[in-house]
């Protein structure tokens, strides 16, 4: 059976380590929120222009599928945005009207995506794979109703070296709690033992009549030490065959 | 307030180091990544101004395309102000020529984040966008970020002194063994009890020889020399000194499983509509909304409607088996969620798992109520509560992180692996049930809804305490607060924070609240219950009257703090009241079949207090539909300390409740 204080050592080691990791997995779940956050509002800022022109021409009544300013717009934005990798403006039906890569034009967005780009949300972000991510957000006519999606795609290159970044600084923060506060817990673990055992060990001298009862468990050594001696006393009475 | 004794001085003292500690500990790993956040947000913030930047240069440098002086060209400041409109957070947007101004829309800032974007074909002029990012915009990102963190903190102290009741169960019941040698021996009842392994050894065996040495001079009499055991001291466990000591060892082994499997149900909590809604419907032809709130509703039902029959059923196969059976059935709820291809497939998973979840916190509150008598059930309901609350607290927060990470479907994933490692925490620790008194209660299952119901005070004391106190709570807290911020213009972020900080309060409060109960009832053998409840209730009233102050989300503050203190003032004895209301009924149905017609119709007020509140603020608006549920639950408080105030509870009941 392990001793007591190594015991209290990896008391202190769970307690503050499972403290520390959790702090830091949150952190790392909370950053890459944030992080992924402003950077899908930047998307969306591109989306969001991308529509209001196509929304413009559609209440001048062109015809979603000829809107001439739409092509230099989104050539235009894709490479002013280096993580940009392509831009489609689809119909209702996923059907490309619109692509900064020409070749699309034509061709549906995937099947897979299609719940996600059209959900009644304001706007759509999801990843199909590690190195990539979408924003999509709706196009609407005159009447409100949706002519359209623009839906962007662009690297997670730069997400995934500020996660790589932020991952190192954590585990050295974590790191360095856990260990500094493990040892500080166990200290503190250990001289709190120390003084309860000093009165356990003078209350154990009570209780064999060596030393006097210590103060701070005078109360519950008294009570027993009264009944101790009472019962002595009747068991004594009993045996010299006095009565009680 | 009667003194701490040495004890529990020294539990207090140990808790305190720790949690001292563990806090510290997690502040300083919030502090140093917070440096890392500040780091990351600036330049996103200042990344997006530039993308707008780079927008606003194409579109002037069409006037270039068609050679138009850039000092003379015409709407630029509309141009700025509709792109201010969209972006709020761009506090200034020029157009320079060669640094200096030619254009400009919204107020001068400090200069210090600024994204510029040159004109394409005004490069000769060296004309250029610039866009100033508003200082107060990136401050209200890191306070966010500031609060978010906080939350993050607290939630990791919750689960890491969940982790720490686990871990120290051993050295804590080293203490526990102590009390109870020493209590059994200063009642005179010299019987042998379990010795302390790690702390006070030694203490222990002195107490043990002195105890045998009594014992053995006791035997060595002649039998008709003996003193005969009576009021003075006894050889044999009478008054329960082992029994006390039991409780708080099956309540400590049943704490972490059932903190586990409510944490596998609430970490769904946060994204389960969501996910909901992203499954196929199939054939159903129902709206978006409805579909969300689905897998909610037919948890809750399923949930509501089980209580009565498994209160009974528990008691019959044993709290151990039940907590088993719940638990198996949870795992596998969870992990065929985490794998559900239709609407219709998640529902009949959510079914099983509110059957789970009913079932676990049955034997749960049953072992409560089997390992406690009327002088410590309210302090055992109390930590019950507790262990609900922090699971309640914990779950939707780190649940809503995980999804981030992991996905939904990972995340119902690990709800499946905290409920297999609730299974095998019970499997290892929870005792055997010791075998029933008596034959079990006949007719449990079948009809105790009337036959409780019969009891008129029970009667009362839903309908004036426990249906007025979760409409309140739901209505509120849950419902009209959420909306009400968001109206004030505040974010569904600040009402999560509020959510929180009332089941924050109650985990701090409701044991307090709990143990203040327990010494008032050993103060002159009084009844305090029904006070406490009545006063709880009032303040619960007066919380909803407080939204009358004009101070927008203070006012709103001021309300969870007042529910706060309120519930946990009454939500215990409300609780325990029961058992002393029904003895007879427990006495014929079982306390099972008692306490499930309660939790019963206590989840009526849950469903109440929505439907209660959205009614009111169709008719009445915000404002009034607070105070209209706050002097509602006034009355019911004044009604109840007319009913159970002047009589308080019947006769006194026996210390060990019937199981």
């Amino acid at each position: 059976m392990p001793s007591l204080p190594r015991r209290l050592f990896w008391l202190a080691f769970w307690v503050v380590g499972f403290a520390v990791g959790m702090t830091g997995l949150l952190l790392y779940f909370k950053y890459q929120s944030v992080f992924t956050g402003l950077q899908r509002d930047r998307i969306l800022l591109v989306a969001r222009e991308i529509d209001e022109i196509a929304e413009r021409d559609l209440s001048l009544g062109q015809d979603f599928w000829s809107i001439d300013t739409l092509p230099e717009v989104i050539e235009r934005r894709r490479t002013a945005e280096s993580f940009l990798q392509a831009i489609d403006v689809a119909g209702p039906d996923g059907r490309i009207a619109y692509a900064s890569d020409m070749s699309r034009m034509g061709s549906s967005l995937p099947p897979e995506w299609m719940p996600l780009v059209t959900t009644a949300a304001p706007l759509a972000a999801f990843s199909p794979s590690r190195d990539e991510a979408v924003v999509s957000s709706p196009i609407r006519n005159s009447f409100g109703q949706v002519a359209g999606y623009t839906v962007v795609r662009y690297g997670r290159a730069l997400e995934h070296e500020a996660m790589a970044r932020f991952t190192r600084e954590i585990v050295f923060a974590c790191g360095v709690s856990w260990a500094g506060f493990t040892a500080l817990l166990f200290a503190l673990l250990m001289a709190m033992r120390r003084q309860i055992e000093a009165v356990f060990r003078q209350a154990a001298d009570a209780v064999d009549g060596k030393a006097a009862v210590p103060e701070s468990l005078a109360q519950e050594i008294g009570r027993a030490e009264g009944q101790f001696a009472q019962a002595e006393r009747f068991l004594a009475a009993a045996a010299d065959g006095s009565p009680r | 307030m009667k003194r701490m004794g040495f004890f529990h001085r020294q539990m207090a003292r140990a808790m305190a180091a720790i949690l001292v500690v563990v806090m510290a500990a997690i502040a300083a790993t919030v502090a140093l990544a917070y440096r890392s956040f500040e780091e990351s947000v600036g330049p996103q913030v200042l990344a997006k101004a530039s993308t707008a930047g780079r927008s606003l240069a194409d579109t002037l440098a069409l006037a270039a395309k068609h050679e138009l002086p850039v000092d003379r060209l015409v709407g630029v400041e509309d141009l700025f102000g509709e792109a201010q409109k969209r972006y709020p957070e761009f506090a200034r947007i020029e157009l320079l020529q060669a640094g200096k101004p030619l254009y400009a829309k919204g107020v001068e800032g400090d200069g210090t984040l600024v994204a510029r974007a040159p004109i394409a074909g005004y490069e000769k002029e060296r004309a250029e966008v610039a866009i100033a990012v508003d200082p107060a915009f990136v401050r209200r990102i890191f306070q966010e970020m500031t609060l978010d963190l906080l939350v993050v903190a607290v939630v990791a102290l919750f689960v890491s002194l969940e982790l720490l009741y686990f871990l120290a169960a051993g050295i804590l019941a080293d203490l526990g063994r102590l009390r109870a040698q020493l209590a059994a021996f200063g009642r005179g009842a010299f019987v042998p009890l379990p010795r302390p392994a790690w702390l006070g050894v030694g203490l222990g065996e002195a107490l043990e020889r002195r105890r045998a040495a009594i014992a053995q001079r006791h035997e060595a009499l002649p039998p008709d020399a003996r003193p005969s055991p009576g009021a003075d001291f006894t050889f044999t466990d009478t008054r329960g000194a082992r029994g006390t000591n039991d409780a708080a060892f099956v309540m400590g082994a049943m704490r972490t499983p059932f903190f586990l499997l409510l944490l596998a149900d609430d970490l769904s909590r946060a994204f389960l509509p969501v996910f909901a809604a992203s499954l196929p419907a199939g054939g159903l032809a129902l709206s978006p909304n409805l579909v969300a709130s689905l897998p909610v509703v037919v948890f809750m039902v399923v949930v509501a409607l089980s209580q009565p029959v498994l209160g009974g059923w528990s008691e019959r196969i044993g709290r151990r088996r039940s907590f088993l059976a719940g638990a198996g059935i949870a795992l596998v709820a969870h992990a065929l969620s985490a794998q559900s291809s239709s609407l219709v497939e998640l529902l009949a998973w959510r079914s099983a798992g509110g059957a789970a979840w009913a079932i676990a916190f049955v034997a749960a509150q049953g072992y409560i109520l089997d390992h406690t008598d009327s002088r410590t059930r309210t302090a055992g309901l109390a930590a019950f509560v507790g262990i609900i609350m922090v699971s309640l607290i914990c779950g939707p927060s780190i649940g809503g992180l995980l999804a981030d990470g992991f996905g939904h479907r990972g995340t119902l994933a690990l709800g499946a692996a905290l409920a297999a490692l609730g299974f095998f925490l019970a499997w290892r620790r929870l005792p055997a049930d010791e075998a029933p008194a008596g034959p079990a209660p006949a007719g449990a299952a079948k009809g105790s809804l009337a036959a409780v119901l019969a009891n008129r005070r029970f009667v009362a004391l839903l309908l004036l305490a426990a249906v007025p106190a979760k409409v309140i709570l739901i209505g509120t807290c849950y419902y009209l607060i959420p909306l009400y911020i968001v109206e004030l213009g505040s974010t569904a972020a600040m009402a999560g924070r509020l959510i929180m900080l009332y089941s924050v309060m109650m985990v701090i409060l409701v044991p307090w609240m709990a143990g203040w109960v327990m010494a008032r009832r050993a103060l002159a053998d009084a009844r305090p219950e029904p006070a406490f409840v009545a006063a709880g209730l009032a303040l619960s009233g007066l919380a909803g009257l407080a939204m009358l102050l004009p101070f927008g989300v203070f006012s709103a503050l001021a309300l969870v703090l007042l529910l706060g203190i309120g519930q946990s003032l009454s939500i215990s004895p409300q609780a325990a009241m029961v058992a002393e209301v029904c003895q007879r009924e427990i006495a014929t149905l079982g306390q099972g079949a008692v306490y499930g017609v309660y939790r019963l119709v206590e989840r009526l007020g849950n469903a109440a207090g929505p439907l209660l509140a959205a009614i009111l603020l169709e008719t009445i608006g915000f404002r009034h539909s607070f105070v209209a549920l706050g002097a509602g639950v006034l009355v019911c408080a004044l009604l109840f300390a007319a009913v159970f105030l002047p009589r308080g509870v019947p006769a006194r009941v026996a210390t060990q409740a019937a199981p």
